[in-house]
């Protein structure tokens, strides 16, 4: 219980962190000790009124992030069933962005290390990628074909078998 | 960075590659290799991914029967392989396939992506089951002391030890391959791309019913082992001609009496193919002998075959390598960053 009390005292406390653009940021510190990063910079005494500079994130992850880890933190431990429903569906929401918008958050949650969200971000470019044709998934990702004709003949001819097959007959598995 | 994407889109072919490997992780073996028709960083990412122990995808294949289901339509699957293609989705079970070009054949010998296979009538074939390439290779010669069994000539080849793959995307099946022959008359074949026959390696010096364990090409020249240790060697750099050709005998290692009643003699290379591996494995008899035996352990020496009066030397650790051995060419994988495969093991 003495715990309990401490970490609530604690999450009192309000973390500034300043993104790539200069804008500034807040959120509760037990939310950003849902960062490895974040955590380690508290640890140090580094978190002050100007807030933590974080040079590679811009200001568009960071609001995501910020929205992330405050959600996350204030749902932590001990929940009902219907919370961590409810905390599913938030992610599923939150991650329902452009793909851009989540190679910031997959490169920024891998940098600040919010392993949630990286779980998160990685599974939804995993679930963009399932089932497509190296084509569909240049055009899902921006991705300009950079093959010689005689390359991409080449990998296609090693990889005949798996362009033809999407997946085995489950009777097989 | 941005050369390899387009406008102000993020530069997704340039995903850092722990992320990127996070990513491959969550698909199966079907998608990765989707993966990597896309662009050069991905196919790049795919290939280096270090969760894949080797060349992906790995075919894994077992001696069993193929199960299949009782009101399948495939007939005679008795001899077939069970095919395993590991997945790299950690929490699957791997994916079993089964390839139509494998029915009713044994495998015999694999190299690379290239697999030999062989007939109930000893016709043998490499097949890629990657590309869906496949080569017949040349009929076994037929000798006049050939034993009859069931009024047809009948040989029977225990292993075929390819030493040369065909080049991808090539037409021509350049390549060598040596077989091992496992029902008396036993003799060594060795046949290259093109040839219209096997060209049996004679030995005045060894009688037609001894077996050959293994064969290997090291340097030009043809190895054969047999069960004593002792080694066989035909030198065909210059092409073959039986009339010279008869081979040399190159002592094997003094491995004293066998401690146990049964070994098996297995050739290789050194990583740096510079020196001639020689392995034994013994161990005490099974009571189904298709099975093989019982392997209690392994003994492993090296030679310097250019260097005149070089003894064999025991090799006792392989480093951050693992060497496998069997039906497969042999062949060493770094474990350096690898889990999945033990250090110095020999497989």
């Amino acid at each position: 219980m003495a715990a309990a009390t401490d970490d609530a005292g604690d999450s009192n406390e309000m973390i500034r962190v300043v993104s790539s653009d200069g804008e500034h940021f807040e959120m509760p510190e037990a939310a950003a000790n849902l960062s490895l990063v974040l955590r380690h910079m508290i640890e140090d005494d580094c978190a002050d009124a100007a807030g933590i500079p974080l040079a590679v994130v811009a200001a568009k992850p960071l609001a995501k992030i910020v929205d992330y880890c405050t959600k996350h933190a204030a749902k932590s431990s001990g929940l009902t069933i219907e919370e961590a429903e409810e905390l599913k569906r938030f992610d599923a929401e939150f991650i329902e962005v452009d793909t851009d918008m989540l190679y910031d958050l997959l490169v920024a949650a891998d940098f600040m290390g919010v392993e949630g969200l990286s779980k998160l971000a990685v599974q939804r470019t995993a679930d963009l990628i399932k089932g497509k044709t190296p084509e569909q998934n240049r055009e899902t990702f921006g991705i300009v074909n950079d093959f010689t004709p005689e390359e991409e003949e080449e990998i296609c001819k090693e990889n005949e078998w798996a362009f033809q097959i999407t997946k085995p007959p489950s009777r097989l598995c | 960075m941005a050369s390899q994407s387009l406008g102000a889109g993020r530069p997704w072919a340039d995903l850092p590659t722990d992320i990127f490997d996070a990513v491959l992780r969550r698909l199966d073996i079907f998608d990765a290799v989707w993966l990597t028709g896309v662009c050069t960083s991905w196919a790049k990412a795919v290939a280096n991914n270090p969760s894949l122990p080797f060349d992906m995808p790995c075919l894994l294949m077992t001696h069993e029967p193929d199960y299949y289901d009782a009101d399948d339509s495939y007939d005679d699957c008795m001899f077939d392989l069970h095919k395993r293609c590991t997945t790299r989705h950690i929490d699957d079970e791997p994916v079993t396939a089964f390839m139509r070009e494998l029915w009713g054949r044994w495998w015999v010998g694999a190299n690379g992506s290239w697999i030999a296979t062989v007939d109930y009538y000893c016709n043998a074939q490499l097949i890629n089951p990657y590309t869906g390439d496949w080569i017949e290779l040349p009929p076994v010669p037929i000798l006049p002391d050939v034993e009859w069994s069931h009024g047809i000539r009948c040989y029977a080849i225990s292993r075929i030890v390819l030493c040369e793959t065909p080049p991808l995307g090539s037409d021509n099946g350049a390549y060598l391959a040596i077989a091992l022959l496992d029902r008396p008359p036993r003799f060594v074949a060795i046949a290259r791309g093109s040839d219209q026959s096997w060209t049996i390696l004679k030995n005045k010096k060894r009688k037609w019913s001894k077996r050959y364990d293994d064969a290997i090409m090291h340097k030009g020249k043809i190895f054969a082992v047999v069960k004593s240790g002792d080694i066989y060697v035909w030198d065909v750099r210059a092409g073959y001609d039986e009339r010279l050709c008869e081979p040399e005998m190159l002592r094997g290692p003094n491995i004293g009496r066998p401690r146990y009643s049964v070994r098996q003699c297995y050739l290789a290379e050194t990583v740096d193919g510079g020196r001639l591996l020689f392995a034994c494995t013994y161990g005490s008899p099974c009571p189904d002998e298709r099975m093989g035996f019982y392997v209690e352990g392994m003994l492993l020496y090296e030679l310097d075959i250019n260097v005149a009066h070089d003894g064999w030397r025991r090799i006792t650790s392989l480093g951050d390598h693992s060497l496998f051995l069997g039906l497969n060419y042999p062949f060493w994988a770094s474990t350096q960053g690898k889990t999945s495969i033990c250090m110095h093991a020999v497989v």
